[in-house]
Formats: structure tokens, C-alpha cells, sequence
């Protein structure tokens, strides 16, 4: 009995661990099955899976170029930001690293609760800890772009400042920010890139700023966050070209003073002007100011008119007629032409002068604007054969688009003369029935500047790569072989657009030292079709000094309205280009007596103390042959004292008005309205006081007016 | 002298090579884990010794003292000790909640200057050779009910310590006693209960309790329909099903309650983004389906020892330590798995094998208690690399690198071949 007993007993032990071991094995032929499931079966779905979803190959982009003025001033430039985050999974990798956050955590949450003042020290504490504890290897602790300053500051955090940053878990991730250091600065026409869209140089020329993006690792650590696998970047990224525009600063400056202001007082719809420089074709200043009721001074930069609005151009049009039929006809200026009552008739139409002007010469027929007498003209020259005047305008570069660099600038509409109606020769020669663009208009008043030898206008020198010259676009820019038009007639016109300041309807600009030399337009607005009397698009084109032609300057407001009387463009826009001619001839004369040098203006005065930008330092080292200091971002106050030069670095605590006493317009301006302030500036050159002293607390959309001088 | 050699020739060696192979190839792993081409340091440099590998080295040396050590013990210490072993490691796990520090998160460490030691990895040990020897007490029998609690209070003392101090992974591997207990004469209805039961669990993760127990009872009412076919005693098969539908009631609610008020969010989301692997708040699922990609992309040969790439980019985090396994499935592929697998199946074989062969009901008990430990981690742990099993902090024994562990796994293993080494001593029972 006791026997069998035992035995079973046996049985069943023997029973038991072979039953054990076929489940071991049971159980290790699963974790086979699963093994060779992941092996073979879902090996490459799996890699693509997580390769699509955790790491991915993500083009990193190449730093974009500079926009530069023809000076090499700074238009828009790309400064590196950084974003800060934290790898708390470092403070898990032993005892030591654990103690040290364990002692410095509620430092660091505090300081950067101070730092930051978007959440309380007990939130940044639990968020970190929070992440520490989940083991994860990235957090975002503030989505606020620092800059190299503030890197440098947030890097000294308790915690932060034990040792390297493997070590401390702090990342900062580079991100580049478009930045303009002259702000609303020919806003419109250095441009930007706004979500898809894309406009002004910045647009235009994005194909040669953006630079070939190279291609990285890159391993997803939050939702929206992607960061390079180290030592996974595959093709480094090539930098965009920089673009030198023949912009110049003052000039612009001088351009967007006289035209705002003139855009308040006759409180146009809009405003444009356009500097040329004669010779080169170069646009030294390009503004276009439209209504804007969110805008301080009620205009701001949003449309490029100077480019894109094409306008009947009215009376501005009847020197290409002009041309035209002294090269047919060769008519004497003092040829009489009989004006009548000032009424034209025409088929059912009537074209009017402003004041019946009797016989008049030829020449005055473009001093006092007389529309019937330049249709006189015309129907004696052209009638019998129209087709030739298309002809002439088509030489006069009046026919076909410009080409200009900055897109899109369709062709002038004038229609071809298999199209048009009976009004066509007589209406367009005194600027209606046709549309062109103020920088069309511009392009053929600066041939006669220039002797009569037309250049394309161009807005872009040259793209760089650091020195090298990579696209010379002055090579590519059309001139002209032969001149539009005899020299007789070039002299006839060029006396002409004297007379019109000297004794014509400019006459209130006469008088400068350099003399003048333009014509005025007038328009009516076309509203549905119809000429709307009251309601006018006035211009001044021409060319100063009246000798030597240095620069050709187009001034346009539209429906300027501000003052009774002033609805003119003898009222509104001659005194304009007036205002810009003097101070452009002003900075010329100073500029001729100064060394040739590439600072800008304010820093060449010496023993006046200057803050300088730390963009501009190179270049101002440079200039005094010093040596390049490492370039950590900060502000340096230089007090240049005959041989010496000091420089202090400066720094400006958080939430107070900086100390901008020193600096130029564009630097104080960048200063004060990345602190979120409103400034209005007065005067030229450097700042010499502030309306909120340095220090102060500040408190958003604070104005602040300062003075230049 | 001839003790000695009497000794060396009892030990068993084929247990002892895989060990050393084990150790060895483990070494290796971490070497390859942590391995940097740019700046690779040779083990005669003082640095190489801040690295991963090089402590581990360290840990390698210093088991080879601890087994020389067992040895010199005498056989009979561990189980007259066994008791003060036992409570002397109940006493460390009561005070590391107020001496210890914490690592990863899990505040189970005893800090000696560099050395950190987790106690609950020895707790095995030392539970194991308590069990054994209350096993070995000539009155006791695992059929009956007072001998089963006693055994469950030796298990569940330290295994709720251990949960105290938040190594639910660890106190997880108490439950392979089982093995050891079915071994000398538990009723096969506690295992049967144990994986119903996780079934449950895992279950009331998923599904609402009602669901789970209407689904139970459907099972239960078709089995009990069935049963008179079979059952000849059909009021007694009753009285206990009556008695498990209102114990599995009790279960479901217990469960559900447990899962979701007891266990804390992330380890409910450990165990169903295992489950669902399309529920997957980032970081969760990373890991193991980083650790899938490094065995998947290793193919059949793998790509070479040091060659790996997804564990050279610290793609997987651990990898030198729960996550080994991986590091061998992507360098030496499905081929380096497969000889992994067999030699522990072999190695788990041999020690079944070997605690059979004792005579000692202590010995033998321990051994199954080795084979119980060794197996579950095992299991877990490459289960977890494949994403079977939750990720729980389970170390691939001798393979991960960690002092705590090497040691506790070294002086398991040794303590039971130090008993088999005397078999031959013991009397018969």
C-alpha cells in the first residue's frame, strides 16, 4: 500500500516537471515565434514605421542671405534665435547627477519663473519633474526665441551652470529670425515672406536669399518638436546669397520724410516716389504710403504702387507725344498752335484745358500742359498716320514690359493699333486712355536725363557669396545703344521741362541753386469707367541738378484732397520732389566734401559717444583697422577720443525702457519696438534724448518720441 | 587537498560554463552598448572604468570573489541561516523607504559612496532559501491550508515591501515561486488560479467588469453543463463552482478596482499600450518599438558585433541594462536570439535537472526556487524587448549590466551548486 502510494507520489513529480518544462518550452517557442515575427516578417515595416515616425530625414534650411543697401547697410538679415529645453533624463544617470537636481531644482524653477514671468516657479517645477520622472529625453520649457544674450544669461541658471551641457541636460535650439534693422524702412520693397506669401525682394529674389537646405536626421521629441540626431547630418545646408540693392538709406530716409508728410497734409489715398540715379539707372529710393487707419501717422507701407499700379498718367504722358512729333515733324518750339477756347471736340468726346489759353507756342503747349494744343499737334502730325506713333513709344521703351527685378511688373497698356478706336491717338497722347506704372513713367523721363540714352532701371546690383561676386546684375541690365531721339529734340524737350519750372505750371519750385527740370500731371480719376472731375492723380516727374542730371524723381499722390485748393500736382507733388531734390543735393554736397567711407553717416562724427549694433561693429572695426572682436551679440557704447577708441558692452535689464541716447534711427528703433514701445522719431542722425529716461518701467504700446540730430 | 579536488570534481561544470559564457557574452554586449568609434577606450585606461563596461568588469571580478566565497562556506550555513538571511533582508527593504536613494524612480537604493546596491534583488535569495527550508520541515504539506499561508506570508512579506518602495516589477518575480511550490506539492488549482487571474487583470485593463463577468459566467455555465459527463460527484462540482463564480465576482471587482483607482497612470498605460499598441502617448511605446526595430533590423546574421546603429544612437534608452537584448538581436540577429534562447532553455534544463538529483527536500526546493527566479526574468525580459510583456524593470540575468543584479543572480546560482556539490552528503529522504 505504502508502496503505491510512494509511487504515485513519484508519478505525480514526474507528472509535474514534465508539465513545468513543456510550458517552459511552450513559452520559449512563443518568444521564438514573436522573434522571428519581428525579424522577418515585420522587420522592415517596423523600421519604415518608426523611421517615419520618431526619425526623419527633414531638410534643415540653409541660412537665408542679407538685404543689403547700396552702402552695405543692413535691410533684412536673419539673426539666430534660440529656443530653450531641457533633456531632464540626464538627472537620472546616477546618484550624483539625482543630488544635484534634487539641491538646485527649485532655484532653477525660480529663476526661470523670473526670467520668463509667464508661469509660477511651481509650474516649471512640476513640469520638469514631472518630465524627469516619465524619463523623457526632451522638454520645451518656454517657447519665447531668445537671443545670444539672453542664451548667455538663461545658460548661468542654477543647475545650468554645473558643468557642460550633456551634463546639465540644456538645449538651445537655433532657430533664424527675419529681422529688418531699419523696420518700416522700404518696407514694401524689400519685402517679405509671409506664410505662402511672398513679396518684394524678399520675394523676388528667393530663389537666390533661401540657399539649398541640407538634409538631416532628425528624431521627434514632442509634437512639434524635431531635433538633430547628433552626427546625423547628411548634406550640410549651403548659405543663401546675400543681395545688394542700390538703395540708399538717406535717400530713402529724405523720401519717406517728404512724402509722409505730404501724405498728411493732402491726406492722398496713396503716395509714391521713386528715386533714379540718371546715369546708372539705379533706384536709390523707392516709397509707396497708402491709408492705413492701425498706422500711427495714418499711411504705412502695404502695396508696391511704384511697381504694380498702373494709372492713367494724364499730362506727365504728353512729353513721349511730344518727342514723338518734334522727331516727325520737327516743329520750332516758337511754331504757334491755336488753342481756341481751351475745348476740344472730337467725335462725341471733348477734351478741355485747365484755362483757355488762346495761340501758344509749341513750347508752352508743355509749360502750361495744354492738352487741346498737344491734340492740335498731334491730329497735324499723326493722323494720317497713327500706326507711327505706336511706333515711336515702342522705341521709348513705352510699349513693352520693363523687366524690372522685382515681380510682377506686367507691360504698359497701350493696345496695339490694329485695335484701336477713334479716340486712341488724340486721347493717349494726352496720357488717358492708356495705363502706366509710375516706374514705366520714370524710366523714359530719366533717357532724357541721361542725353537721351534710356537704361533699364534696376533695384539689385549683385548677389554675393561672403566677397565673391556670384550674379553681377548690372551686367544683364539693358542700355540703350542709341539715343531715343535726335539731339535737337532731346534739346528742344530738355528746354521745354526747364521752361515748365522755370515759367510753366511748376513754377512754384523755381529758384534752386541746382535748378529743376520736370513736368507736372494731372489726372482725373476714373471711377466705373468715368472721368470723375474734383477727384485727381497728380505727378511731378523729372531731374535734378538741371545742368548735369545726377538723379530723376517721381512723386505721385492720388485724390490728395487735405487743402481746397491744393489739388494740383503744381501744388501737391512739384513741392514734393522739391523738398527731396534739396535734401538729396544737401547730403550730396556734404558727401563730396567727407572721405569715402562705407559707415554710416552717425558713426563718422568722432568724439560723440555712439551705440552701435552688434552687426555694425565688424564694420566699424574694420573701417579703423582694429582687429574683429568675437561677436557675442552684445551692444558696445564706443567713445572715440582722437587716437583712441573704448568700447563698453552694454546691457538692457528686462521690462524697462533701454537707453537708446546714441544710437542711430534704425538701432533705437529696433530697440525700443522690440520691447514692444511706440516711438516717434524727430530729426536726423543720432539720438540725443528720449522722452522716457532709460530705466523707467515700461508697459505696452508706451510712446516714446525721441530726437536725432 | 583532496577535498579540494573532491570538490572541484562535484561542482557541476556544464552549469558553471554556461554561467561564465553567459557573464562573458553579456560583457560584451554592454561593451557594444555603450561602445563610441570616436572616442573607444581600452580596458587598461583609467577612464574605460567610468563607463558602463568598465564597471561591469569591475562587478565581474568582484562575483568571482562571492563564488570563491560560497564555496568556502560550509553547505549547511545556508539553510541553519536561512532565517536570520531572511529577516536580516526584510529589515534592509523595511528601512530603504527612510535610508535609501533614489534611481530611475525608483527609490529602492542603498548607497555606499559609488556603490549603489538594490536589496530587493537579493530578497530572492533570500526567500528562496527560507521557502526551501520551511519546505524541508518533515511536517509540512503544501495540500494543506496552514502550510500554504505560512508559505504565502514567507512570499508575500518581501514582495510588499518591495511594492512599497514602487518596484512592482521586481516584487512581480515572487510570484514565480510558484513553480517551486507546485514542485514539492501545491494543488495544480494555485497556478491554474495565478494565470486566471492575470488573465483577469489584464482583462479589466481592456473591458468593463460586467463584460468580463458575464463572459466568465457564460465560460463557468457551459463548463458546469458539460461537468456531468464527466463528474461523477456532481453536488460537490457544484458547491464549487458556486464558490469560484462568486470568488471570480469578488476578483473582477477587486480587479477593476485595483487597475483603476490602485495603479498609477503610467503603469496602466505600460500595459495597454501592450495590449493596443495604437494607444500611445509618446514614450511609451518608444521604447519597445525602438527595441523592435534594433532586433528587426538585425536580420538573420546581424549586422555585426559594434556594428549596431540603432543602439550606437541611443535609440533605445536602457539598452545596457533592461534592454540588452535588444543590443544582441540587432549585432548578432535572429542566429545570436536563437543561441541565447536554446543555451538558457539548456541552462533552465540542466538546473531542473539538476535539483531533481537531490536528495535534500531543501536542495531540492531552492533549486526550483533558482529555476523559478532565473526563468521568470527570462520570460519577462525578453518578452519585454518584444514587446509581450509590460516594461517592468526585469534584467536579463548575468547578460544585464548592473552590480545588484550580476551579484544577486551570481549568489543564487552559486548557493544552489554549492549544494548540489553535496549531494553526495546528504541522507536521503
Amino acid at each position: 500500500m505504502a508502496k503505491v502510494k510512494r509511487q504515485n507520489i513519484r508519478e505525480i513529480i514526474t507528472k509535474r516537471f514534465i508539465l513545468f518544462f513543456v510550458v517552459v518550452i511552450m513559452l520559449f517557442v512563443i518568444l521564438v515565434f514573436n522573434l522571428y515575427k519581428i525579424v522577418f516578417i515585420n522587420g522592415d515595416t517596423l523600421r519604415n514605421d518608426v523611421f517615419n515616425t520618431y526619425v526623419k530625414e527633414r531638410s534643415v534650411d540653409a541660412t537665408r542671405g542679407n538685404i543689403y543697401s547700396d552702402d552695405g547697410s543692413l535691410l533684412a538679415t536673419s539673426l539666430p534665435k534660440y529656443r530653450l529645453g531641457l533633456d531632464p533624463s540626464v538627472y537620472n544617470r546616477n546618484a550624483t547627477s539625482e543630488q544635484k537636481f534634487k539641491e538646485h531644482i527649485d532655484e532653477l524653477a525660480n529663476a526661470l519663473a523670473n526670467f520668463f514671468q509667464d508661469h509660477t516657479a511651481e509650474e516649471y517645477k512640476n513640469k520638469i519633474v514631472s518630465a524627469k520622472k516619465n524619463g523623457k529625453n526632451y522638454l520645451l520649457l518656454n517657447n519665447r526665441l531668445l537671443d545670444f544674450q539672453e542664451r548667455k544669461k538663461v545658460a548661468k541658471f542654477p543647475l545650468f551652470n554645473l558643468g557642460e551641457a550633456t551634463k546639465t541636460g540644456i538645449v538651445f535650439d537655433k532657430v533664424n529670425v527675419r529681422y529688418a534693422p531699419f523696420g518700416q524702412m522700404a518696407y514694401r520693397t524689400v519685402g517679405y515672406l509671409k506664410d505662402k506669401v511672398a513679396v518684394g525682394i524678399e520675394g523676388s529674389f528667393n530663389a537666390e536669399l533661401k540657399g539649398t537646405p541640407g538634409k538631416g536626421l532628425f528624431e521627434k521629441m514632442d509634437k512639434n518638436t524635431w531635433r538633430p540626431v547628433e552626427g546625423g547630418e547628411e548634406s550640410v545646408p549651403k548659405p543663401g546669397l546675400d543681395i545688394y540693392t542700390t538703395l540708399d538709406i538717406n535717400i530713402q530716409d529724405i523720401v519717406e520724410t517728404a512724402l509722409m508728410k505730404a501724405m498728411t497734409t493732402y491726406e492722398g489715398d496713396y503716395g509714391v516716389v521713386i528715386v533714379m540715379e540718371t546715369a546708372t539707372g539705379e533706384i536709390k529710393a523707392i516709397s509707396n504710403l497708402s491709408k492705413n487707419a492701425n498706422s500711427l501717422t495714418g499711411y504705412s507701407e502695404s502695396f508696391n504702387y511704384a511697381i504694380r499700379e498702373a494709372r492713367d498718367p494724364g499730362s506727365v504722358f504728353k512729353l513721349p507725344s511730344m518727342m514723338a512729333m518734334l522727331e516727325e515733324a520737327d516743329l520750332p518750339l516758337d511754331m504757334p498752335v491755336s488753342t481756341g477756347n481751351g475745348k476740344y471736340h472730337h467725335y462725341n468726346g471733348t477734351m478741355s484745358d485747365s484755362h483757355p489759353m488762346g495761340t501758344i507756342s509749341v513750347a508752352q503747349v508743355i509749360e502750361s500742359s495744354s492738352n487741346v494744343g498737344t491734340m492740335v499737334l498731334m491730329k497735324k502730325v499723326f493722323a494720317s498716320k497713327p500706326a507711327k506713333f505706336y511706333d515711336y513709344l515702342k522705341k521709348y521703351h513705352l510699349i513693352e514690359s520693363l523687366h524690372f527685378q522685382i515681380q510682377p511688373n506686367p507691360r504698359p497698356n497701350f493696345p496695339v493699333p490694329a485695335k484701336w478706336d477713334a479716340f486712341q491717338l488724340l486721347w493717349s497722347s494726352v496720357g488717358y486712355s492708356t495705363q502706366y506704372s509710375p516706374l514705366q513713367l520714370i524710366s523714359f523721363y530719366n533717357a532724357i536725363a541721361n542725353n537721351g540714352y534710356w537704361v533699364q532701371p534696376i533695384i539689385v546690383s549683385k548677389a554675393t557669396r561672403a566677397d565673391e561676386v556670384v550674379i553681377d546684375y548690372r551686367a544683364s541690365q539693358v542700355r540703350d545703344q542709341a539715343p531715343l531721339c535726335s539731339p535737337k529734340t532731346l534739346a528742344k524737350i530738355q528746354s521745354m521741362l526747364e521752361g515748365v519750372v522755370t515759367k510753366g505750371t511748376a513754377n512754384n519750385i523755381k529758384g534752386t541753386s541746382y535748378g529743376i527740370a520736370g513736368k507736372t500731371g494731372t489726372a482725373q480719376r476714373i471711377i466705373n469707367g468715368r472721368y470723375i472731375p474734383g477727384k485727381y492723380y497728380t505727378s511731378f516727374i523729372g531731374y535734378f541738378p538741371v545742368k548735369k542730371p545726377k538723379y530723376t524723381i517721381l512723386v505721385s499722390i492720388d485724390n490728395p484732397q487735405g487743402h481746397a485748393e491744393a489739388t494740383y500736382a503744381r501744388q501737391v507733388t512739384a513741392p514734393v520732389f522739391k523738398e527731396i531734390s534739396d535734401n538729396i543735393y544737401l547730403r550730396d554736397m556734404k558727401l563730396h566734401r567727407k572721405l569715402a567711407g562705407t559707415l554710416p553717416d552717425s558713426l563718422n562724427k568722432a568724439s560723440l559717444s555712439h551705440t552701435v549694433h552688434p552687426m555694425d561693429q565688424t564694420i566699424l572695426y574694420s573701417n579703423f583697422g582694429l582687429p574683429k572682436v568675437e561677436e557675442d551679440g552684445s551692444w558696445l557704447q564706443f567713445k572715440m577720443d582722437k587716437q583712441l577708441v573704448q568700447n563698453t558692452p552694454l546691457s538692457f535689464p528686462a521690462k524697462t525702457v533701454p537707453n537708446v541716447i546714441g544710437m542711430n534711427l534704425r538701432d533705437a528703433l529696433f530697440t525700443l519696438e522690440n520691447r514692444g514701445l511706440k516711438v516717434k522719431a524727430n530729426g536726423l542722425g543720432t539720438v540725443v534724448s528720449q522722452s522716457v529716461p532709460a530705466g523707467s518701467p515700461t508697459r505696452k504700446n508706451l510712446l516714446l518720441q525721441i530726437q536725432l540730430q | 587537498m583532496s577535498n579540494q579536488n573532491q570538490l572541484v570534481s562535484k561542482v557541476d561544470w556544464i552549469t558553471v560554463s554556461l554561467y561564465a559564457l553567459f557573464v562573458l557574452a553579456g560583457w560584451m554586449n554592454i561593451y557594444s552598448a555603450v561602445y563610441n568609434p570616436e572616442t573607444h577606450l581600452w580596458i587598461f585606461d583609467a577612464k574605460f572604468y567610468d563607463s558602463n563596461a568598465g564597471k561591469q568588469l569591475i562587478w565581474m571580478g568582484t562575483s568571482l570573489i562571492l563564488i570563491i566565497c560560497i564555496f568556502a562556506i560550509d553547505f549547511r550555513f545556508f539553510e541553519a541561516f536561512a532565517p536570520i538571511i531572511y529577516a536580516s533582508f526584510i529589515g534592509l527593504l523595511v528601512l530603504v523607504p527612510f535610508l535609501g536613494v533614489t534611481i530611475n524612480g525608483s527609490h529602492s537604493w542603498f548607497k555606499f559612496g559609488t556603490i549603489t546596491i538594490q536589496p530587493a534583488e537579493f530578497a530572492k535569495t533570500a526567500t528562496a532559501l527560507l521557502l526551501a527550508k520551511y519546505i524541508n520541515e518533515p511536517q509540512v504539506n503544501l495540500s494543506k491550508w496552514k502550510n500554504q499561508w505560512i508559505a504565502a506570508a514567507i512570499i508575500g512579506l518581501p514582495m510588499i515591501l518591495i511594492i512599497a518602495s514602487n518596484e512592482t516589477g521586481s516584487a512581480l518575480v515572487f510570484a514565480s515561486f510558484l513553480i517551486l511550490l507546485y514542485r514539492e506539492g501545491l494543488p495544480g488549482e494555485y497556478p491554474g488560479l495565478f494565470i486566471g487571474s492575470v488573465t483577469i487583470f489584464v482583462s479589466a485593463l481592456l473591458l468593463s467588469p460586467w463584460t468580463i463577468l458575464a463572459t466568465l459566467i457564460v465560460i463557468a455555465g457551459i463548463i458546469i453543463a458539460l461537468s456531468p459527463i464527466y463528474v461523477q460527484r456532481l453536488k460537490q462540482t457544484y458547491t464549487k463552482a458556486a464558490f469560484f463564480i462568486v470568488g471570480i465576482m469578488f476578483m473582477v471587482f477587486l480587479v477593476d478596482l485595483a487597475v483603476n483607482k490602485v495603479l498609477k497612470e503610467h503603469q496602466r498605460n505600460r500595459i495597454k499600450v501592450l495590449i493596443d499598441p495604437s494607444f500611445d502617448p509618446r514614450g511609451l511605446g518608444y521604447q519597445v518599438t525602438q527595441s523592435k526595430i534594433a532586433i528587426g533590423s538585425g536580420g538573420f546574421w546581424g549586422k555585426g558585433y559594434l556594428q549596431g546603429t540603432q543602439t550606437k544612437f541611443d535609440f533605445v534608452p536602457e539598452q545596457s541594462t533592461d534592454f540588452i537584448f535588444c543590443t544582441i538581436g540587432e549585432e548578432h540577429g535572429f542566429f545570436g536570439v536563437m543561441v541565447v534562447i536554446l543555451l538558457f532553455v539548456a541552462f533552465l534544463w540542466r538546473l531542473m535537472y539538476l535539483a531533481d538529483q537531490q536528495r535534500s527536500r531543501f536542495a531540492r526546493a531552492y533549486g526550483y526556487g533558482v529555476v523559478g527566479i532565473l526563468f521568470f526574468h527570462f520570460l519577462v525580459n525578453i518578452g519585454m524587448t518584444i514587446g509581450l510583456m509590460p516594461i517592468m524593470g526585469i534584467p536579463l540575468p548575468f547578460f544585464s549590466y548592473g552590480g545588484s543584479s550580476l551579484w544577486s543572480f551570481t549568489i543564487l546560482l552559486f548557493i544552489f551548486l554549492k549544494l548540489d556539490s553535496h549531494r553526495s552528503d546528504m541522507l536521503s529522504r
